[in-house]
């Protein structure tokens, strides 16, 4: 699985720190899924997802191998 | 995975200022035969073979501050805990278990070439100060803390996500069942000495080996709700275990204490099948009765 929350974190102009804030978890967190070595939980993914306004199949998304 | 019965962090500080001073007094206790003076209670007028006249807490005491101490740094909660950080903290203590069981089967090799060649070298490594039975009262915390701490700060950017490896269901998972199921009875018979047989004793030390073949390998469906659960399972047998501990160290002494020593080598593994197999019955009894309803509605 890989993800968009690089670039949806660069539109909103935030930094990982302030995602992180916002849904509760720590910073390390973010760039550990950030950086596809984490597959976040359900609840997790959706908490990111409504911070940028979008389904979570836009932020998430499923690979070939999966 | 949500992180539970976890300490607040500022139990982790409490945990140190325990854990220090107790492997100080614990060194002195072991080493060098220190008692605190007067730090006793006076059980019997006169002491038998097993049964001292008086009875000192100074060991009590040392292991209750280690124990207590790395328990607390263990446990409690990190500056923001979320799923992550819980995940990696019940996986290294997974790893943990197993690490811990390795350095045993170390020890247990060099005990034996030391039985059967007698080496000097080896009396000296597997019988003076480093017997394992003591070690293991905190070896499996000491490597967790390590591991958890490891995996939590080797980048100061992100945390380390390593996956445990489990060996396949079959013939592992199959085997370790049957063998720890059928061996459990005679080697504690055997340990406790009532076959009054020559080596049947020795039994009882490979037991940890045949518990790890059950724990290590996958269930038959193994996904990911088996797996929280399995972690979650050991969680809780850590806990057990070092409870019956600390509470056997305050209760029991002289040969009863030798005897919790004993089969401590095997509580961890023990507890957590125990609670592990419990719950997967659990659950196949309520998929069962919720799919039945779900045929009921059907019809």
């Amino acid at each position: 699985m890989k993800n968009s929350l690089r670039v949806e974190r660069a539109i909103k102009n935030m930094t990982q720190a302030d995602l992180a804030d916002l849904i509760g978890v720590s910073r390390q967190t973010i760039n550990t899924i950030e950086s596809n070595k984490y597959v976040p939980s359900t609840i997790l993914a959706l908490k990111i997802a409504r911070v940028f306004g979008k389904p979570v199949e836009e932020v998430f998304i499923l690979e070939e191998e999966d | 995975m949500k992180a539970r019965y976890l300490f607040p962090p500022v139990f982790r500080i409490l945990g140190i200022l325990m854990a220090i001073p107790g492997f100080i007094l614990g060194y002195f206790v072991v080493f060098r035969d220190y008692a605190i003076p007067g730090f006793e209670l006076h059980l019997r007028t006169r002491g038998y073979l097993d049964r001292a006249a008086f009875e000192n807490f100074t060991n009590e005491l040392a292991l209750t501050l280690v124990v207590g101490g790395l328990l607390f740094i263990a446990f409690s909660k990190v500056k923001r805990e979320d799923e992550l950080t819980a995940r990696i903290r019940l996986n290294a203590l997974y790893w943990a278990i197993l690490t811990n069981y390795l350095l045993y089967a170390a020890w247990l090799l060099l005990a034996l070439l030391n039985e059967a060649f007698k080496v000097e070298f080896l009396e000296v490594l597997t019988n003076k100060g480093f017997q394992f039975s003591l070690d293991n009262f905190f070896l499996p915390l000491a490597i967790f803390i390590a591991r958890f701490y490891y995996l939590l700060y080797k980048s100061k950017n992100e945390y380390q996500d390593i996956p445990l490896h489990f060996l396949p269901n079959k013939p592992y998972n199959v085997a370790g069942k049957l063998l720890s199921i059928a061996l459990l009875l005679p080697s504690l018979y055997g340990m406790l000495d009532l076959f009054r047989g020559d080596y049947f004793e020795y039994l009882f030390y490979f037991m940890p080996f045949v518990f790890l073949l059950w724990i290590y390998s996958k269930e038959r469906v193994e996904d990911e709700y088996i797996n929280s659960i399995r972690l979650s399972a050991m969680q809780i047998a850590v806990y057990v275990n070092y409870a019956i501990l600390l509470l056997a160290n305050i209760f029991c002494y002289g040969i009863e204490f030798l005897l919790v020593q004993e089969i401590n080598l095997i509580t961890i593994p023990l507890i957590f099948v125990i609670v592990f197999q419990y719950r997967l019955y659990r659950l196949s009894k309520e998929t069962s009765r919720k799919s039945g309803q779900l045929n009921m509605n059907i019809l």
